[in-house]
């Protein structure tokens, strides 16, 4: 099989401005249909600014141009045509701070599934139960699923997130440092979470802890200044980088 | 005088400044209750007023003032939920139409009350010919109400998290679907808030009702629902005096030789009602988010 058939995303060319100021020149990055491809950079380097195109989040605010190519599974992503609600349906995404609806544990699983038309008991039951477990946090919930998720701790919050996007089957996850609002013990169980899914999931991380990146992604992009600057295997990228920014990012020079 | 004591006069002084705006409340409380509590009873709260002799009541005012309070409430607060949400939800910060809305906004909540009255007597009184009526009340009590409301709701809004719309659209959701199924369901208390203590400032309002619910309160037949029969109780198109306006009336041209008296009983009813909209207003508030976020 080539490298073509197995991308479930390539973007080529991608620019974005904040009105007249261009703050990514022109990216290009493909993605594997499985495993995880870590997005590492100092703050400002555009790595969630990125990342947040390719589920067209920008969207949501005025005064933002993107162009570029994205074949996602051979659809234009910013085509004219493309149903925004749809395409999001299919890219899910895990933010900075963890962000559970003012409902029940129950409920912020299967909003999602809901929303589609799912009324069966049974259906949404188990969907809840697999995505709770997916996500590794269904034993510590399973007898409360009608409490509110606001009462649960923060790194519990973000995985109830993380079940939350996983309900509605997504084919390509994005997280946005979903780490980096959690205390060191939670931002852990996530990683394990992540590592769970590695095999059926194609996860794009933006991180700032160059530990994690290399502790679970398989491919790594080093973005600096709107610039992707390097990207490859993880290990190589950490061990032998071939750019001199990278390897002084790397080797904490800046940063 | 050294930077400590300095610290202590001056904390004093504020608290002597907040302690005096509380005073200025209790002793105005005070006042209105000790005058007006002890010609409240059964009958008072329930008889109809009378003109030319002593014993009236306040019951068909204080009817009238809640039924107002509720069809003005029917016609507000959809616009108001409506216009909020355009505002907080879809509106484009910087676009002249927006800061157009948000102008006719600010200047209507400045309408002194009474040119609202009389705004609402030329046009729906006398042009649209619904004379003195509860309709012509209801909505020039709209009018008063709309900018304060949609301003409470839009606040409401705005403090739920963008993370929260952000959250929804990753998950799928169109704005629209954000808004009804996760931010209003989110707001749903502190919009109960504002809306009660709305009501509040509705119930108790005098100028706007003069000229256009009236000053006339017309026996009612309590056993009539008929709201087509001018006589019932729902009909929209009877005269109906509030309590507000009918304080105002029997001071300024009342003639029962009972006037101080009911005019303190009728305040006091008036003042107890407001207060218990205010206090039940962050309590129902409360219940609602626990509920809500519980289920």
């Amino acid at each position: 099989m080539t490298e073509e058939k197995q991308s479930i995303l390539k973007t080529r060319n991608v620019k974005l401005w904040y009105g007249n100021k261009e703050a990514l020149h022109g990216i290009d990055l493909d993605f594997p249909k499985k495993g995880i491809t870590a997005l590492i950079g100092p703050s400002g380097s555009g790595k969630s600014t990125y990342l947040r195109a390719l589920n067209r989040m920008h969207d949501l605010e005025d005064n933002i141009t993107v162009t570029g190519s994205f074949d996602f599974m051979g659809e234009d992503i910013y085509a004219p045509t493309t149903d925004t609600v749809e395409l999001r349906k299919k890219i899910g995404m895990v933010f900075q701070q963890p962000n559970p609806f003012p409902f029940s544990i129950y409920d912020n699983v299967a909003f999602g599934l809901r929303l589609a038309g799912v009324k069966d008991k049974d259906v949404l039951d188990k969907a809840v139960e697999e995505s709770l477990k997916a996500a590794s946090i269904w034993e510590e919930v399973k007898d409360n699923l009608n409490k509110s998720a606001l009462g649960l701790s923060g790194g519990q919050q973000q995985r109830v997130s993380i079940a939350r996007v996983l309900a509605t089957k997504p084919d390509l996850l994005l997280l946005d440092e979903p780490t980096s609002a959690l205390d060191p013990v939670s931002a852990h169980n996530i990683e394990e979470t992540l590592l769970e899914l590695r095999d059926q999931y194609a996860m794009i991380i933006v991180t700032h802890s160059l530990s994690q990146a290399s502790r679970i992604s398989d491919q790594t992009a080093f973005f600096l200044n709107g610039e992707m600057v390097e990207k490859g295997d993880t290990r190589k990228i950490f061990i032998d980088p071939e750019k001199k920014e990278t390897a002084d990012y790397i080797s904490g020079r800046f940063g | 005088m050294n930077a400590k004591t300095a610290d202590k006069v001056a904390t004093g002084v504020i608290y002597a400044i907040a302690g005096s705006v509380a005073l200025v409340l209790f002793a105005m409380l005070a006042f209105i209750l000790v005058r007006g509590l002890p010609h409240l009873s059964w009958h008072f709260l329930t008889s109809a007023a009378r003109s030319f002799e002593a014993g009236g009541g306040i019951g068909i005012q204080l009817f009238n003032s809640f039924y107002l309070l509720i069809l003005a409430m029917l016609i507000s607060f959809p616009i108001a939920l409506g216009a909020a949400i355009y505002l907080n939800e879809y509106a484009k910060k910087n676009s002249l139409w927006v800061s157009i809305v948000r102008t006719s906004i600010e200047v209507m909540s400045s309408l002194p009350s009474v040119v609202v009255g009389l705004f609402g007597f030329l046009i729906f009184v006398v042009k649209f010919k619904l004379g003195f009526s509860i309709l012509s009340g209801a909505i020039a009590l709209t009018i008063f109400n709309l900018p304060i409301l949609t301003r409470s709701i839009e606040t409401s809004l705005s403090q739920i998290p963008n993370l929260q719309r952000e959250a929804g659209a990753a998950l799928g959701l169109s704005r629209f679907e954000t808004v009804i199924h996760i931010i209003l369901p989110a707001s749903v208390p502190s919009i109960v808030t504002g809306v009660v203590i709305s009501a509040g400032r509705v119930f108790g309002e005098a100028a706007a009702l003069i000229y256009t619910a009236g000053q006339s309160a017309p026996t009612l037949d309590f056993t009539d629902w008929n709201p087509f029969n001018m006589a019932s109780p729902l009909s929209p198109f009877r005269p109906a005096e509030t309590l507000a306006v009918h304080i105002w009336k029997i001071n300024s041209e009342g003639i029962m030789p009972d006037i101080s008296e009911v005019s303190a009983g009728a305040s006091a009813v008036l003042i107890i009602v407001v207060l218990l909209f205010n206090f039940s207003a962050r309590r129902l508030g409360q219940l609602l988010y626990k509920k809500l976020t519980k289920a």
